[in-house]
Formats: structure tokens, C-alpha cells, sequence
């Protein structure tokens, strides 16, 4: 079986919610990414890491991964780039890696040989938000040869037949985004998110894990309560700034306490 | 097309999970209004009395003499606002107000389909924004003055290069944010499905229009190509007449149909200017309704069925046909609109060809970059 469907049938069977953190590859350079993702595994500050390939217009992310996918592609990251660097250590990483990309780049050059090339890299399953569940089946062919998973996402537009339909296709979770609007930190999330969640895991044949928008350990508790875990983006990328030591430690004691936080919640 | 919004292998709808709902009642929504007789009748009605439909189809004796065969210009220059885009803009609000929608979001290039999206929302009173790059707020001044005399907030994008691409972007975020209010009037044939075939079916007056005007068959029409809007209006009503040759006139610099590859941008399959990585490039053209890295899917498929051919002229090019034009025939023609004029002027003819230009816009808004340049 897979890494990362072995660790979500695991956390599924512990009660205990999973966390997903999520860093931009190449961000702030590709360097320092590299140093945090080898960080986040070596600390197991995380569950699973979910690593996302900037692109020019990423019409799915607020200002936060916007502004982190410009520096990063301006700093030379790619797909390729990313990939290869990922997997000059693959065998090192016990956690398992997600890559989050928009269709593009993944089209860019040839899909079958891009799957490929992640799927060499370490990589178990992909995230594409520009690709909502029943569009362009030859995507999750190609991936599914390649032995990848797809993790497909639901909104709160989303009706339960097609949350059912969804929960179909995503492997080995579905994603579940929290709110309206782009990711990004919020102040707070919106009211309905908690009974929303359980009719979504009432529709889901696979476990749901949420994300979009969740900034701190209160707003972690709120959905790790009905969600088989938590997707942290935003909130994350926000505090990669100024000395690697200072981010680190920053880092550190947010998902440290988050951990704690949701642990027993159940 | 087929139901799933494909054009051939192009369109499709590759949008954040967010929008499929939004999409899929739009679609419904349209379905049922364009069969509707109250609805056409409404749109006939705007069309006429308030847009100034339909507009002349032009013989230019001078231009006729300078290619050696007959040339027809369509003035869409002359419709309300200024260009073609009150057409689509009068047909999807009248959606919006039937869809009973409390705001309408808009991005622009140029800044024509601004106005367009700014007027009907005064006109129907509902709360309109538009979205524009701030490099296109500077080089089109007069639209920004036009919409927000019309009431329009203009929200300004910064990210990128700051021209069309950015502000559909902008666009498309904001109408994730609140999809159940807010109506998207998109300006072009382009995003996910339904709004290359919405965008087409009202467009597509322009080539009904000249179907009825002209005597005889043209054997040419020219239109200019950016998302491509008046060139699928002017072309789709042709598309089975296997004797009328179809020219989208695309800007050297943004020729997505010319140098692109098939690549997936604003929610549909098309041709799209992109790197080797994936990521999309930036274009440059003096016309800024041109300078947009991708196309309507429904002219990736014309081309790929060599139903249309697609060809490009520089920014020199279509500046000397703006002033040729403005000094031989007395019309300041948009220079989105001159890029097909240009065309047509530089291309070989014979005396028994009959040439319909699509004039989609005037040039008023262009004069502080011709003036510079």
C-alpha cells in the first residue's frame, strides 16, 4: 500500500485528526525549501506535506501564495526543478508528499512524462485546483498509471450528489474547501463550517480533510472536530520571512501546538 | 459543441471546485432564456433602440481602390459605447436581472468592455465593478473616466503585468468569493463553458447582420482576434459557407493562435502562450484588447479544422492603417480593429474579391497612445 493512504487509514483508525502542511516549492528560494522541508519531516511536525508548483495565475489562491509562487518562479522553481530536488532525498522523507499544482505546468512538455517525473520524485498523490472532478478524464488515467492518487476538491457550492460523485474519484481523501474565495488566512471562519462538514463526511465514502483558510490553533480545533484533518497553507507561508533560525522556531510552535491542540479531540 | 462545453478537443471548464455550481446554473439559466420569446424580444428591442442596431455595413470606396477589389467595413464602431462589446454585455445583463443578481463583476483590457458592462449595469441598476490592470488604467484614461461616470467602482489589479490576463484572474477570485450574488459578465469567448458559446451566441448578430446586408457572397472576413469576440461573432453565422474564407488578424506580439501551444488558461483548453515550465507569458501589443496570452476555444478548434486561417501584423502596421484610415476614409478606427484593417491593406487581392472588415470599435480611447507613439 501507498505512504500516504496507509497514514490516512492509520490516522483514521487512531481518531486522530491528520494534519497537512503546506509549503510553495522554491519558496522563499529553492535553497531554503528544500531546508524546510527536511525540517517539517525530521521534526514530524506534519502528517503529510503538501508541496505546491507556482504558477503565473494561480485564480484558486489569494495574495499570501500569490505573492509566494511570484518570488518563487522568479527565483527559476519549476516542476522540474522542484521534482528533481525533491528526489535527490526522497529516501529520507517519512512523511508522505502531496504536490499541488494548476493543469498547466503539468500539461507543459507532456503530461504522461511529467506524472512520471513526479511520481519519481516521491510523490504520492496530486492536488489540482484548476481541475474540478469529472473534467479532462485522461488526467486521472495518466495519473492512475503512474500510480498516483488524485485528491479532488468540494466547496460549499458543491450538492451532496455530487460530494458522492467526488468522494467517488479523490484517493485517498477528499479536500474539503472551509468557505467561499481564495485561500488565504482569515480572521475567522464562516458559521455553517462545522455542520457542513459533517453532511460532507455523511456523503463521503473516503475520509475528508479541510482546508482554505485556517489561520490559528482555535480555528484548527473548530474543524479537526468534524474533519478527518486539517489543511494549513496561508497561515504557514505567512511566516517564512526574515532569518531561517526565526521562522524555524516560529514554525516549530505553531505546529507543535496545533498537534496538541487537536489531538484528543475526539 | 458537445454538452460538456467542448469545441473538438478545446474548452471545458477547469474551474476551482467553487464555480462548478455557479457554472452549471448558468448554463441551465441560458439554456432556458435563449429559447425564451420575451427575452429575445427584450434583447431585439435593446439591441435596436439603445444600442443602435443594427449597425451599416460600410462600402469604402477608397479602400476598395487601394486593394483593388471590393471592401465592406462593419461598423460596429458606430454601435452604443463605442464597439461590439454592448452586444454581449446587453444580453448577459438582461441575464443577470432575469437571474435575479444584485451585482455584476467585469474585468476589462482596453477598457471597451468596461463600458459596455458599466452601462447596462446603469442602465438596469444593479451595482457594478469592474476589474482593470493598472497599466491599462494608465494607457486608456478616457474609459476609466466613461465608467466611473457611469457609476462603476474600478478595481484596480496589480499583480503581473498588469493588463487583461491579471484582471480576469482578479475577476474569477472575486466571483469565487460570492458566487450566489454576483453575476460574471465576461467579456469575451473565452473561460469556462457556458461563456465561449454565451459570448458567441450574442456576438454572433454582427455576422447575421452582414449576412442580410451584403449582395453577394463575400469570399473574405477579416476581423481581428484577442479573446477573439468579434471575429467568432462575424465567423460562426459563416461557418458552413465552405466559399467565404475566415482571417482572425492576431497582434505579432500576443499570438496565441500563431505561436501558442494547447495549454489550459481562465478556466478553458485552448492555445495559450506558456513557457517550458508551464507558466504563461507575457504579451505585448499597442492594442490593448489584444494583448492577452490565450484565445476563445472556438477559434483553437476553427484553426485546428482549418476553417480559419490566423494570421498577425505588428504594432507599426496597425498604427500606419489607423492613421490611413483616419486621414483617407475620416473614421478613427480602435486599433484593435486596425490590426484587420492593416491585414487587408498589406494582402494581395483580386478584382472579383469582396472583403468584409469587422470595424469592431472606435479609436477614441487609443489617441493618447497613437499621439505618443
Amino acid at each position: 500500500m501507498e505512504k500516504l493512504e496507509k497514514t490516512v487509514k492509520k490516522l483514521k483508525k487512531s481518531r486522530r485528526p491528520g494534519i497537512s502542511l503546506f509549503l510553495t516549492g522554491g519558496y522563499p528560494t529553492m535553497k531554503a525549501f528544500i531546508e524546510l522541508v527536511r525540517f517539517i519531516d525530521r521534526e514530524s511536525l506534519a502528517d503529510f506535506i503538501e508541496i505546491g508548483v507556482p504558477f503565473s495565475d494561480p485564480v484558486a489562491d489569494g495574495p499570501t501564495i500569490q505573492a509566494s509562487s511570484k518570488t518563487a518562479i522568479d527565483g527559476g522553481a519549476s516542476l522540474r526543478k522542484i521534482s528533481g530536488n525533491i528526489r535527490s532525498f526522497r529516501d529520507e522523507v517519512k512523511i508522505p508528499m502531496i504536490l499541488m499544482s494548476y493543469l498547466n505546468p503539468l500539461l507543459a512538455g507532456g503530461l504522461e512524462k511529467n506524472l512520471g517525473m513526479v511520481k519519481n520524485a516521491g510523490f504520492s498523490a496530486l492536488i489540482i485546483p484548476d481541475l474540478p472532478a469529472g473534467e479532462a478524464p485522461e488526467v486521472m488515467t495518466s495519473a492512475r498509471k503512474n500510480g498516483l492518487d488524485i485528491i479532488f476538491l468540494a466547496a460549499p457550492s458543491t450538492g451532496a450528489a455530487r460530494i458522492r460523485k467526488i468522494a467517488g474519484m479523490s484517493r485517498p481523501f477528499l479536500y474539503y474547501v472551509s468557505q467561499f474565495g481564495v485561500t488565504g488566512a482569515r480572521k475567522s471562519l464562516p458559521a455553517g463550517v462545522s455542520g457542513k462538514l459533517r453532511s460532507v463526511r455523511r456523503q463521503s465514502a473516503v475520509p475528508v480533510y479541510c482546508g482554505f483558510g485556517i489561520s490559528d490553533a482555535e480555528q484548527a480545533v473548530t474543524v479537526a472536530k468534524e474533519a478527518d484533518g486539517i489543511i494549513i497553507g496561508s497561515a504557514l507561508i505567512d511566516m517564512i520571512r526574515g532569518p531561517r533560525e526565526r521562522y524555524f522556531k516560529e514554525i516549530r510552535k505553531f505546529a507543535i501546538n496545533m498537534r496538541k491542540r487537536v489531538e484528543n479531540i475526539r | 459543441m458537445n454538452k460538456k462545453g467542448y469545441f473538438g478537443k478545446f474548452g471545458g471548464s477547469y474551474v476551482p471546485e467553487t464555480l462548478v455550481e455557479p457554472l452549471r446554473v448558468l448554463a441551465a439559466e441560458y439554456e432556458r432564456y435563449r429559447k425564451d420569446r420575451k427575452f429575445n424580444e427584450e434583447l431585439g428591442e435593446l439591441s435596436e433602440k439603445y444600442a443602435g442596431r443594427p449597425t451599416p455595413l460600410y462600402h469604402s470606396k477608397k479602400l476598395s481602390e487601394h486593394c483593388g477589389c471590393r471592401v465592406y467595413l462593419k461598423r460596429e464602431d458606430l454601435c452604443h459605447t463605442g464597439a461590439h462589446k454592448i452586444n454581449n454585455a446587453i444580453g448577459q445583463a438582461l441575464l443577470a436581472k432575469k437571474m435575479k443578481k444584485s451585482r455584476i463583476i467585469a474585468e476589462t483590457g482596453a477598457g471597451q468592455h468596461g463600458v459596455a458592462a458599466a452601462t447596462v449595469s446603469a442602465l438596469f441598476g444593479i451595482k457594478c465593478q469592474v476589474f482593470m490592470g493598472a497599466e491599462d488604467i494608465s494607457r486608456q484614461s478616457e474609459n476609466v473616466c466613461r465608467m466611473k461616470l457611469l457609476g462603476a467602482d474600478i478595481i484596480q489589479v496589480d499583480e503581473g503585468t498588469r493588463t487583461l490576463k491579471e484582471a480576469v484572474n482578479a475577476t474569477l477570485r472575486e466571483w469565487t468569493r460570492d458566487p450566489e450574488n454576483t453575476y460574471y459578465l465576461l467579456g469575451s469567448c473565452v473561460g469556462p463553458h457556458p461563456y465561449p458559446m454565451i459570448v458567441r451566441d450574442f456576438q454572433s448578430v454582427i455576422g447575421r447582420e452582414v449576412k442580410k446586408q451584403i449582395k453577394e457572397d463575400p469570399t473574405h472576413l477579416v476581423a481581428c482576434v484577442g479573446g477573439g469576440s468579434n471575429s467568432i461573432g462575424l465567423f460562426y453565422p459563416f461557418f458552413k459557407d465552405r466559399e467565404t474564407e475566415l482571417i482572425g488578424v492576431e497582434a505579432e506580439g500576443a499570438a496565441s493562435l500563431g505561436r501558442g501551444r494547447i495549454g489550459v488558461l481562465h478556466g478553458s483548453r485552448s492555445y495559450v502562450l506558456y513557457d517550458d515550465n508551464g507558466q504563461i507569458v507575457n504579451t505585448h501589443s499597442v492594442a490593448p484588447g489584444l494583448d492577452y496570452s490565450g484565445v476563445g476555444p472556438e477559434h483553437a478548434y476553427f484553426k485546428d479544422l482549418n476553417r480559419a486561417r490566423y494570421c498577425r501584423i505588428g504594432d507599426a502596421a496597425a498604427l500606419k492603417a489607423f492613421r490611413w484610415m483616419v486621414s483617407s476614409e475620416g473614421i478613427i478606427p480602435a486599433l484593435e480593429s486596425s490590426h484587420a484593417v492593416a491585414w487587408v491593406m498589406k494582402n494581395k487581392w483580386k478584382k472579383k474579391d469582396i472583403v468584409v472588415i469587422c470595424l469592431s470599435g472606435r479609436g477614441e480611447k487609443d489617441l493618447d497612445i497613437v499621439m505618443k507613439g
